[in-house]
């Protein structure tokens, strides 16, 4: 209710109430606004001396008729705006904190995306992967862009670094469908070697390739706990290199390929 | 983050802005770009939306000039003060030295500053930050509005919702008329800078 203050005369308290009302709306607090108003209008439905005035009840119902488009309006507005090369320069150099050049690169560019600055940030994170720096973050942010890029609502900035985050989480936010990838070999008798494999199956940052018996030579080489320094990773939308680690090793018990190598890599997010 | 560099005796520090929607914190900003234009070089960005709302952030980078033979830089940056911008409230936050939270003096506000300065200790505590030791000033902003006859909130009554167990220091002000931005702000500068002194040593 308006506040009942008894000394304060009917039409005085109308008169606060508008102007309040009003000072709400010229700081843009428009919901609150909108609520005085309604308050308003029933203290004047509820009135002996005005209920009857018209004129006062359709020129409030008026202004709460605006406040509502003016509120629907924002909640339609843009979320983020396409700021001057400028601004995002700035953006980038204002978000970077880190030491090392590679990390500060990285971080700018995740600026920019979580200011809604895809498509700068796109052009960063490509030059970012075609430079082999932090592969699996960077390209995991090429995808976040082009998602947020093609949803109306994904405006809303990203969510935050996966580094941040617990390992976990790490994991489960690994979304780049890998369908293939290329192992060179350092050392060991595929020395210099570059074998390709399908991936058959794929959880999260880790991907499982299945080797036949008669390639027993190659599945030697991926023994658990072998570090994969230079990997290609190939998906549907980028490639990238990256460093893996050959987490299982197992022979498959049944099925047609029975007696074949299942081979587990996890792929380090940097 | 504070940058502290030796060699060129140069400390650069970042304050931010916080509080509630609409609050005054954009205002804040104006006016010292304005009123201390001997300190600003460069121009003050603001990324707005429509209706003047902070989008992004605002940011004023002030010198102040040489301190006990350092050179002293400030960045001020405000935040978004809607609800629904807190991520990037979060990346405003990166790197914050001090604080100073503009609270609404507004009666209807007052839910508005209770929940925007735990969302502070909220976004502080994931940048490992303590809402209880960062260097914080608080303004009870818009104090002009009494006059016009609006309802607004006692200081007191403020002071015991907001700052009863904080205990920091408050400004009432009127960031439309410059009053008491002045003095919040260096207060927020001296306890920043007194804290930053502890932690780097800075003036030795
Ligand atoms: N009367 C009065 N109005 C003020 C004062 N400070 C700010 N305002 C008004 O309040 C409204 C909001 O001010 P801003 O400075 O944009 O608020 P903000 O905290 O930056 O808001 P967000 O960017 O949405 O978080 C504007 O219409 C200002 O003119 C004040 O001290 N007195
Ligand atoms: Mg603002």
């Amino acid at each position: 209710m308006l506040s009942v203050k008894s000394y304060m005369s009917e039409k005085e308290q109308i008169k606060r109430a508008l102007r309040e009302a009003s000072l709400y709306k010229t700081q843009g607090l428009l919901e609150e606004s909108r609520e005085k108003y309604l308050e308003l209008l029933n203290y004047i439905r509820e009135s002996q001396k005005f209920s009857t005035n018209q004129e006062l009840i359709d020129a409030v119902e008026k202004k709460i008729k605006e406040l509502e488009k003016s509120i629907q309006e924002f909640e339609q507005g843009p979320k983020t705006l396409e700021l001057s090369t400028q601004v995002q320069d700035l953006i980038k150099n204002l978000f970077t904190f880190s030491n090392t050049d590679e990390a500060a690169a990285v971080e700018g560019a995740v600026a920019l995306a979580k200011f809604g600055q895809y498509e700068r940030a796109l052009e960063e994170f490509q030059s970012l992967l075609e430079k082999g720096i932090m592969p699996v973050v960077t390209a995991k942010n090429i995808i976040r862009c082009y998602l947020s890029m093609n949803t109306p609502e994904a405006g809303e900035i990203l969510p935050a670094m996966p580094r941040a985050k617990t390992k976990r989480k790490k994991a489960q936010q690994m979304i780049i469908d890998i369908s293939g990838v290329s192992i060179r070999f350092d050392g060991g008798p595929l020395k210099g070697q570059t074998v390709d494999f399908d991936v058959d199956f794929q959880s999260s940052n880790t991907v499982s390739i299945v080797i036949s018996t008669n390639q027993k030579h190659v599945a030697d080489c991926l023994e658990p706990g072998t570090r994969l320094e230079d990997m290609q990773c190939y998906s549907p939308i980028t490639v990238f290199r990256s460093n893996g680690i050959v987490s299982r090793k197992a022979t498959i018990k049944q099925g047609p390929r029975k007696g074949d190598y299942m081979i587990d890599i996890t792929i380090e997010e940097d | 983050m504070a940058i502290f560099n030796a060699k060129n005796r140069i400390i650069e520090c970042k304050l931010v802005y916080y509080g509630p929607g609409r609050g005054g914190k954009t205002t804040n900003l104006e006016y010292i770009f304005r009123a201390f234009n001997k300190h600003t070089s460069s121009e003050m960005v603001s990324i707005n939306t429509q209706g003047d709302r902070t989008l992004f952030f605002d940011f004023l980078p002030m010198g102040l000039g040489k301190i006990r033979g350092c050179d002293v830089k400030i960045q001020l940056y405000t935040v978004p003060g809607q609800p629904k911008y807190k991520s990037t409230r979060k990346m405003v936050l990166k790197g914050v030295d001090g604080v100073v939270f503009v609270a609404d003096s507004l009666e209807i506000q007052r839910k508005a500053n209770i929940e925007s300065l735990k969302d502070l200790a909220e976004n502080l505590a994931q940048e490992n930050k303590n809402i209880f030791k960062i260097p914080l000033v608080m303004q009870y902003n818009k104090r002009d509005l009494e006059e016009k006859g609006i309802p607004l909130m006692p200081v007191e009554l403020m002071q015991r919702e907001l700052n009863s167990k904080l205990k920091v220091p408050y400004y009432e002000a009127s960031a439309l008329k410059g009053s008491g931005v002045g003095a919040t702000l260096k207060e927020a500068l001296l306890v920043t800078l007194r804290h930053l002194q502890k932690e780097l040593q800075w003036t030795k």
